[in-house]
């Protein structure tokens, strides 16, 4: 019987000896030999040139430094997020979107920066710069800005009698009426997800509407107001009319889907076109790349549709182990130059001085001219939270598979909205 | 899976009549005595390094998600920043007073029980289909069940996600070809029934396969004389089954009823994964719910107390298989 | 009088041949149901081939093409440049594989304490193993996350596998107890008095006899370690992911690319598939012996 003990402690060392095979030795350790940088999919899809040059430039400063990448959807980037910083494996770098900002300053995440590490910091732009601080301290550097401008297809259009991009509501509706009645009832005349809730709000904003509104220090939902109302069905008379692919559908995939040559305008940002005409994603047999037109989109009030002005900053993580070389690598990334090739893929700058040198660029014209008209989110303590919740995308939704009706629909939307937009998470 | 095949393994009729005589117990018994002495530790040292795992990554979580659901815990807990605070029954206050709980609850109930329905009124039927089709074809289907048994459960609902595709998906097209029926460009997402029954057939067409091979083998414990003794009686062939073959086979169909419930109302890859890691509030079940309110919207602690009410749920399903497991127990 | 031969063999017989012929028909029947019973259960698989062999515009062609035609390898190339596929394949493997051999090792020793032993609280100890399969693991995850984080093992493919232990610990012990009860002591003790050691005994004679069950578990175990996708996903960063969240991750992310999404499914569930086939025989036999002689 000895034996047999004997024999089962040899069983169990063996145990121990597989586990420790079983286990990734270097995955824990983060020293200064390496830094890791959380980007979102955008950059890797579309700006990877941009990543590989802040990398070659901060290990020829560094040499031997190992920079690791990792990517994520903007749907799923902030719980992982969550779930890492409470390890000590925190990222270096990690890439917010500007309305993402708030919860994570006040909780103390991010390490304060010295903005005057940073190219151009005195000329951020103002949207983007508020959202890097709190508290008149800095957590954060802007990355660049999006604004939203319409692109649509020439070919598609001039098989259906139109032949220039439209000026006014009443055109663009006229035209794609046009487009749709010419294409039938599978091609989406304007593809639009319904899910993608910074389209569906400018039809808010642009009607006088807004999302909530603030009253004495405290914040309230205004989805139900009159004017609201009146914005939420001008779009949803445009998803019903011009849009027939997944209308359960948001817009992370959007310029994949336009890829497939199945619609004729979208409305998404700047690097949304040129994405969706490389070769990986044209499905046209080459059609996109010489075809696609942007123009500004007009509102239904008359005037240019008011765009989101969407944007990412990069902030360093309070757990960081390496935050001197991540405020490094964040220059590198963001410099004069950096700007230069974002510009380039049909985003905005970070800063005034480069802005001003869009307009002049026939390339940019348009998207400088969008921006000039815009709505932000909510600045209320509890914003992350109603983001996080998707409730505008579920109402949305709720509303173009005509699940609820607009009214009610807005009507949930506020009272979900009011429990926890004052409420600091 | 886990606990799929045991069923096998314990349930069978016959361990019941016929004592296993490899149960070791009367060559044993002398020899107990003569060790009971020197060796009782051995038994614990072998068992030690497997009780050791599942106390550490099963019964201390189950501990900590006790205390959990009483504490405030978000995020500057999660990170450190902040200690836990007490909060008693608050969170259960605020659970149990949310109608939306409530709507998951009962969304669950009935979804995990049809999915339980089918899978064992299909899988029966195919088991007793496959005791009367020629052994070619038994293979075959053998072959497709295995297929689609062993298949990864992303791999299956990333297929039918395809399958049912509004756009391209042969389902839509399939059905349009039905004479005056039209479902092209059909989202069968749009609403929260229909594609949860879309996922419920995702469900049960990967939990069939495990009914009804467990089933084959219990029924081909029916002794055939019996049937043919029932059929000379005159009993039609419903008869047969449900006076001859149904009771022998009963004990098999309770314990994988228990643990289809069980694993039912355990589902979540299926939607979480079917709606793009985001289920809209229709498709939510008291898994992702609980999994949404804890890594979605940060609030940890009410994302345990859901979880632990999840439990307590499946407490009477749980009761069933205890007394299985006792009886069990009484034969050892 | 042949006339009259033949006609009454006919009558003679006619009962029986139609009888014959009904019980021909009816096999037809349930052979032409069990055919549709195939077509349903294989068709996913078949549909995930199709799709994942033909060239990636034919994907999205609203008329389906029921044949991959021509063939293509289009869609893995683009699924193997999305992203890295062989390293999740990599760390699956090792995950797997380490899962399977540390618990056929732990649920072993743990069997034969409940098979061979006698002993105070034996009882306790079965029904716990067996109870513990009842908490489902979906509630668990916000524990086990923390628990990992605390002993250091989140981000590593140690703390999965021992995660995946307590999915598949319960099942081996059970399943390799049903053997070792059908092993008759005597054998064992007829090997010693040969001049064996109990150690040998065990290893020469039980050991062999041993070996379906443990194929049976092992494979279960793999199965299951290979198929996780909950657990992997939060646990694992994106640097060291698993096989499953490589695919679960593709499908987020590029829901609309079917086309590559198929042959990344391909890839991923075949192996497995084949696996299976090959041993499902072992496999059953082993599952069913437990059932039979239990």
């Amino acid at each position: 019987m000895k034996r047999k003990l004997i024999a089962a402690i040899g069983v169990a060392t063996m145990i121990v000896g597989v586990a420790a095979c079983g286990s990734n030795g270097d995955s824990g350790k983060s020293s200064a030999s390496s830094i890791t940088v959380w980007l979102t999919v955008d950059a890797q899809h579309n700006w990877p040139e941009l990543v590989k040059a802040a990398d070659d430039a901060i290990i020829a400063k560094h040499p031997g430094l190992k920079v690791k990448h990792e990517y994520y959807a903007w749907p799923d980037k902030n719980a992982k997020l969550d779930a890492v910083l409470a390890t000590d494996n925190a990222p270096d770098v990690v890439e917010m979107g500007n309305t993402e900002m708030v919860p994570y300053m006040a909780e103390g995440a991010f390490a304060e920066v010295d903005p005057s590490k940073f190219d151009n910091s005195g000329a951020w732009l103002d949207g983007l710069k508020q959202s890097v601080m709190y508290d008149g301290k800095t957590y954060g550097v802007p990355y660049y800005a999006a604004a939203r401008i319409a692109t649509w297809r020439k070919d598609v259009a001039a098989a259906a009698g139109v032949s220039a991009a439209p000026k006014s509501w009443t055109e663009l509706t006229g035209d794609l009426d046009k487009i749709q009645a010419k294409e039938g009832a599978k091609f989406s005349a304007w593809y639009q997800p319904s899910r993608d809730w910074y389209a569906a709000m400018s039809f808010v904003y642009d009607a006088g509407g807004a999302i909530a509104k603030q009253d004495g220090g405290q914040w309230k939902a205004s989805l139900e107001d009159p004017a609201a109302i009146q914005g939420l069905n001008a779009w949803k008379a445009i998803e019903a009319k011009y849009m027939h692919g997944d209308l359960t559908k948001d817009e992370s995939d959007r310029y994949i889907v336009y890829g497939q040559g199945k619609s004729a305008m979208m409305y998404a940002p700047g690097w949304e076109a040129p994405s969706a005409a490389d070769p990986k994603f044209d499905k046209t047999g080459g059609k996109l790349k010489d075809n696609l037109v942007n123009f500004v989109l007009p509102g239904p009030s008359g005037k240019n549709m008011p765009v989101f002005l969407g944007g990412s900053d990069l902030a360093i993580p309070s757990k960081s182990k390496a935050q001197d070389l991540a405020a490094e690598w964040i220059n590198d990334f963001t410099n004069t130059k950096g700007q230069q090739v974002l510009m380039g893929k049909g985003n905005l700058p970070n800063n005034n001085t480069q802005l001003a040198t869009l307009e002049s660029d026939p390339a940019s014209a348009v998207t400088a001219e969008a921006a000039k008209i815009s709505w932000f989110v909510p600045t209320a303590p509890g914003w992350g939270t109603v983001e996080k919740a998707k409730t505008l995308q579920d109402m949305l939704q709720a509303i173009a598979t005509g699940k609820k009706s607009v009214e009610q629909a807005a009507k949930d939307a506020d009272s979900a909205i009011d429990k926890v937009i004052n409420v600091k998470n | 899976m886990s606990a799929a095949e045991t069923t096998t393994a314990k349930v069978p009729p016959r361990r019941h009549s016929s004592p296993p005589a490899g149960d070791g117990r009367p060559s044993a018994a002398p020899r107990r005595t003569r060790l009971r002495l020197g060796q009782a530790a051995t038994p614990w040292l072998l068992l030690a390094p497997c009780i050791l795992v599942l106390v550490l990554v099963l019964g201390y979580p189950l501990i900590r998600l006790g205390t959990l659901s009483f504490q405030d815990y978000k995020k500057p807990q999660l990170w450190g920043f902040k200690p836990a605070t007490w909060v008693g029954f608050d969170n259960y206050r605020a659970i149990l007073g949310d109608s939306e709980f409530w709507s998951v609850v009962v969304r669950t109930i009935v979804f995990a029980g049809f999915c339980v329905l089918f899978t064992m009124v299909i899988g029966m039927l195919v088991a007793l289909l496959l005791q009367r089709v020629s052994p070619w074809v038994r293979t075959l289907i053998n072959i497709a069940l295995v297929a689609s048994w062993a298949m990864p459960v992303v791999v299956a609902v990333t297929v039918f996600k395809w399958m049912f595709d509004s756009d391209y998906g042969v389902v839509n097209w399939v059905l349009s070809q039905i004479p005056g029926v039209d479902y092209s460009g059909h989202n069968w997402f749009a609403s929260g029934p229909e594609g949860l029954s879309v996922i419920m057939m995702q469900v049960v067409w990967g939990a069939i396969p495990f009914v009804v091979i467990t089933l084959s083998a219990g029924l081909t414990q029916v002794p055939k004389e019996l049937e043919e003794a029932a059929r000379l009686d005159g009993a039609g062939a419903f008869g047969v089954f449900r006076y001859v073959t149904f009771p022998i086979i009963k004990p098999l169909v309770v314990m994988m009823t228990t643990l289809s419930v069980i694993w039912d109302m355990g589902v979540f890859a299926q939607v979480w994964l079917m709606r793009g890691g985001h289920p809209e509030p229709e498709f939510q079940l008291l898994t992702t719910y609980s999994y949404d309110r804890a890594f979605g919207v940060n609030d940890y602690a009410t994302g345990s107390a859901i979880a632990l009410l999840t439990v307590l749920l499946l407490l009477g399903v749980v009761a069933v298989y205890m007394r299985q497991m006792l009886k069990i127990g009484e034969v050892e | 009088m042949s006339a009259m031969t033949s006609s009454r063999a006919h009558t003679g017989s006619a009962p029986a041949v139609a009888a014959a012929r009904r019980r021909r028909n009816a096999k037809l029947g349930w052979n032409a149901l069990g055919l549709l019973v195939f077509a349903l259960a294989a068709f996913p698989v078949y549909w995930m081939l199709n799709t994942a062999f033909k060239p990636a515009k034919d994907a999205i062609d609203p008329t389906p093409h029921f044949f991959p035609y021509p063939v293509s390898l289009e869609n893995f190339r683009r699924a193997l440049n999305i992203s890295d596929f062989w390293g999740p394949v990599e760390r699956s493997l090792i995950v797997s594989a380490s899962t399977v051999v540390i618990g056929a090792a732990i649920g072993l020793l743990a069997a034969l304490a409940i098979s061979r032993f006698a002993f105070r609280g034996r009882k306790v100890v079965i029904v716990g193993i067996l109870t513990v399969q009842m908490v489902p693991l979906v509630a668990m995850i916000i524990p086990v996350f923390l628990l990992l984080n605390q002993i250091h093992q989140i981000d590593k493919l140690s703390g999965l596998v021992l995660t995946y232990l307590t999915f598949i610990l319960p099942f081996t012990v059970w399943t390799l107890r049903g053997f070792l009860v059908n092993i008759p002591k005597e054998l064992e003790e007829a090997a010693m008095v040969d001049g064996c050691s109990r150690t040998g005994a065990f290893l020469r004679v039980v050991f062999p006899l041993l070996a379906p069950g443990l194929v049976a578990t092992s494979i279960y175990g793999f199965i299951q370690a290979w198929n996780e996708f909950l657990y992997a996903l939060l646990v694992m960063s994106q640097e060291h992911e698993t096989a499953t969240v490589w695919l679960g991750t593709f499908t987020t992310q590029h829901g609309t690319e079917y086309a590559p999404m198929m042959a990344g499914s391909t890839m991923m569930g075949i192996p497995v598939v084949i696996l299976f086939l090959l041993v499902q025989r072992k496999m059953a036999a082993g599952l069913t012996a437990g059932a039979v002689k239990g």
